[in-house]
């Protein structure tokens, strides 16, 4: 995301302040200095002007000369100082003022009649003023001139001027023995007579000496008008030079400074951003990752930052490798997982039993891989079926390897064919040795004595079963005895129940009752019992997937937290016994589909032997009889390995045995009539005999599987 | 039962179950929709548990159904027990069994 100031235009600007900053602060400093100087050497010039004319004038000549025309002025001043002070409206009333008072000297040029003597002091005058001119032109003044000061009236009386302006006076420079009027500074200061002092006289800048004569007498002050104009003219050409040298400066430094910058800074963080996003990308599309190095070769902190994302770099890398290896030891750890799994439940009776005596069914899932769960089933002889259903305390691995030990103690327990009682104790103390862990398990565990459908069991802290009967379903009140591996020497108790044909035995684990919904309510009893109540009468693959289907219903998407176990067993009777009141032709294949899975311990091909007898004779019965009266009653016996059935039915007297077997031209003829069928049984079956008893043809099967 | 048909060179019925009373009406009514194109028909008793002799009237009934319009009617594949269902009915003889 770029922000509307990023730091390199924050620095820019930052940089861009100072600079300015500093550069006007510099052309101030530099101004005043300039000025200061510039009006220095303009003073030290009117003072070199001055000692030069100082040296002019110790001339012996000149000075004599001057002197002589300072006292002649001074002579006459005297006289007329008391009266001096006049003002004048215009020059000439002036110079004629003046020419008046001093007359000797304000004669004409070329007068005739001019006595050697003022014509002497007039060169002289002529001469200074000539000087005077010199030395204001040296010095880049505005005039010059020579003059006494009066300290009674404190007046300056002018004696020489570089205007020379004896003769024709325009009103400029000053003329011989005109005065002005000292204001108290002045007089202060050229009293002290500070010499080559700056002082405001007349309005303008001036400066001044003494001279002395060789008495070291003071003579008269040479004063040298000058005004700052030409400072301040070039002091105003050195500012347009210096704003040139100033915006060059500000645009040369900043060019720098930001190349600077750049080189030190923008161009680092740039690369360093560079490789940030590469990394980043890497990361993102799950490319190889390398460290990418910003090769920042900097001293500086953006050069450390450098140093540090390269290792910040290096622990990302290693982390997700480590971290991939960790996925990689997951995944391998749950293909173990899988198989462990896969090996418990293979520990499970492979072969749900059908048989003569019992059916049984069973269901398991585990919560997690592998799971503490169990159930077993096995003749320990001829006629004794173990039936074992367990839940190990705790889950995972360690449940499920308990498991495994709990399930072979049990079953070579039980094989021992001791008492079921000492069996248990056995068990009990056998599964406490060696269990630092602590772990226990609930157990159900039956014989069921086929012949005598008895059925002994303990119940070692397990969940009640549920018994399905002619009378409805019930749970076994049993005895609760303590888990086994849990105490010592506990002494089991086991019971008895006499089960009948078709009976049916629910066990289950408290994965079931105990599964939660969303709502933290139970599966609970109430719901098994319900199902049961619904489907205890269909056959037994079915109860267990209705009550499946219940808890997966009503568990919905919640986590499953136990394993959930079913067995469920059936008591045979020895007969499969169908009753119909005028049937139709689709009860045929109810009676063959139960007939198939009621005696599927029997060999295929038998079955559709006698399933081909019954699709024959059952037709047969169906379509010649159709009354409200009619019944049909089937009942099937298989004992030492051979089938007795016998069909009944209420119909007209009719012996299908007495059909001829010469059919197939005969039915070809008329499709519907079949006799051909009972050619078909008879090859299917051992034996079949016909009898007419109590109003009922009564059709007698034998067949053997050996 | 499943009753599973393929068009091609040959038409082929094959068949999974029982082919029985109540089947051989199913069977009867899917082969009636059925337009044969093919010259030969072949049903497929590989998956087929056992015939009964309404299964049998099917049999000669589509059989005669094809002759007429000079159509063959192929058998193929079958267990010991419709074998020996054949072997009693004498059908062994009139039907092409491979």
């Amino acid at each position: 995301m770029r922000h509307r100031f990023s730091i390199k235009s924050k620095i820019i600007l930052l940089g861009a302040g100072i600079t300015l900053i500093l550069l006007t602060i510099a052309f101030l400093v530099s101004f005043f200095v300039y000025k200061k100087s510039a009006q220095k050497s303009l003073i030290k010039l009117v003072d070199s002007s001055l000692m030069e004319l100082n040296v002019t004038l110790k001339d012996e000549e000149i000075m004599t000369n001057l002197i002589e025309l300072k006292d002649e002025l001074l002579s006459i001043y005297n006289e007329n100082k008391a009266n001096y002070n006049k003002s004048f409206d215009n020059p000439d009333d002036e110079l004629e003022y003046y020419r008046n008072m001093y007359t000797n000297f304000y004669d004409m040029p070329g007068m005739i009649g001019m006595s050697q003597v003022k014509l002497r002091l007039r060169n002289t005058y002529q001469t200074v003023s000539n000087e005077l001119s010199s030395a204001v032109i040296s010095s880049n003044g505005v005039s010059a001139y020579i003059a006494l000061i009066d300290t009674e009236y404190n007046r300056l009386i002018y004696l020489v001027d570089s205007m020379y302006d004896l003769g024709v006076y325009n009103g400029n420079g000053h003329l011989f023995g005109s005065y002005y009027n000292l204001n108290q500074d002045d007089i202060i200061k050229t009293y002290k007579n500070e010499d080559f002092k700056t002082y405001h006289l007349n309005g303008c800048k001036t400066r001044f000496f003494s001279i002395y004569d060789s008495d070291n007498k003071e003579v008269a002050k040479v004063f040298i008008e000058y005004n700052e104009n030409s400072v301040e003219t070039s002091v105003s050409s050195f500012v347009l030079i210096e704003s040139l040298v100033f915006v060059a400066s500000f645009v040369v430094l900043l060019l720098v400074y930001i190349l600077f910058a750049h080189f030190l800074v923008f161009k680092n963080v740039q690369k360093l951003t560079k490789s940030t996003n590469e990394f980043t990308q890497d990361i993102k599309n799950s490319n190889e990752l390398k460290v990418i190095d910003p090769c920042v070769k900097s001293n500086d902190e953006i050069g450390q930052l450098s140093s540090s994302f390269v290792t910040l770099e290096n622990a990302i890398v290693e982390y997700l490798s480590r971290i991939e290896e960790d996925a990689k030891e997951k995944e391998k750890m749950n293909a173990e997982l899988e198989i462990a799994s896969k090996i418990q439940l293979e520990a499970l009776p492979d072969k749900e039993i059908n048989d003569d005596n019992v059916l049984i069914a069973s269901s398991i899932k585990p919560a997690k891989e592998v799971g503490g769960d169990f159930y077993d089933y096995f003749y320990i002889d001829k006629d004794h079926l173990a039936i074992v259903i367990s839940d190990v305390s705790g889950k995972g691995i360690p449940a499920s390897l308990f498991m495994m030990k709990s399930k072979e103690l049990i079953k070579s327990t039980l094989l021992r064919k001791l008492k079921l009682n000492s069996a248990c104790d056995a068990i009990n103390n056998e599964l406490i040795k060696n269990n630092d862990a602590g772990l226990f398990i609930t157990s159900f565990v039956g014989i069921l004595n086929v012949k005598t459908k008895e059925l002994e069991f303990v119940n070692a802290g397990h969940e009640k079963p549920y018994l399905i009967s002619k009378d409805g379903i019930k749970k076994l009140d049993t005895k609760s005895n303590f888990v086994f591996g849990g105490l010592e020497n506990f002494k089991y108790e086991s019971e008895k129940i006499k089960l009948n044909e078709n009976d049916k035995l629910f066990l289950y684990t408290d994965g079931l009752n105990e599964a939660i919904n969303k709502n933290k309510e139970e599966f609970s009893y109430v719901r098994i019992s319900q199902i049961l109540e619904k489907y205890g009468n269909t056959q037994l693959d079915n109860i267990i997937k209705e009550m499946s289907l219940g808890l997966k219903e009503f568990v919905g998407d919640e986590p499953t937290f136990d394993d959930v176990t079913m067995l469920l067993f059936e008591l045979k009777s020895e007969n499969l016994i169908f009753e119909f009141d005028n049937p139709s032709i689709s009860i045929i294949d109810e009676v063959i589909d139960k007939f198939n899975d009621y005696y599927s311990f029997v060999s295929k091909s038998e079955l559709a032997k006698l399933g081909i007898a019954f699709d024959e004779i059952l037709n047969n019965c169906i379509s010649y009889e159709k009354n409200d009266k009619f019944k049909l009653l089937i009942n099937i016996e298989y004992k030492n390995n051979e089938f007795n059935i016998e069909i009944k039915s209420n119909g007209k007297e009719f012996n299908p045995l007495e059909l001829k077997d010469n059919y197939i031209k005969e039915f070809s003829e008329d499709l519907k009539e079949g006799g051909m069928g009972i050619t078909i049984v008879k090859k299917m079956v051992d034996k079949i005999d016909y009898e007419r008893i109590d109003g009922f043809n009564v059709l007698k099967l034998k067949k053997s599987t050996k | 039962m499943d009753i599973n048909i393929k068009h091609g060179e040959e038409m082929v019925v094959a068949l999974q179950g029982r082919l029985d009373t109540t089947t051989s009406q199913e069977l009867e009514a899917v082969l009636e929709k059925e337009e044969v194109k093919e010259n030969l028909v072949v049903l497929e008793f590989k998956e087929l548990e056992y015939i009964s002799s309404a299964g049998l009237r099917l049999l000669l009934s589509l059989k005669k159904k094809l002759e007429k319009d000079n159509k063959k009617l192929e058998i193929r594949n079958i267990n010991d027990v419709v074998k020996e269902v054949f072997n009693v009915t004498g059908f062994i003889n009139i039907l092409d069994i491979k």
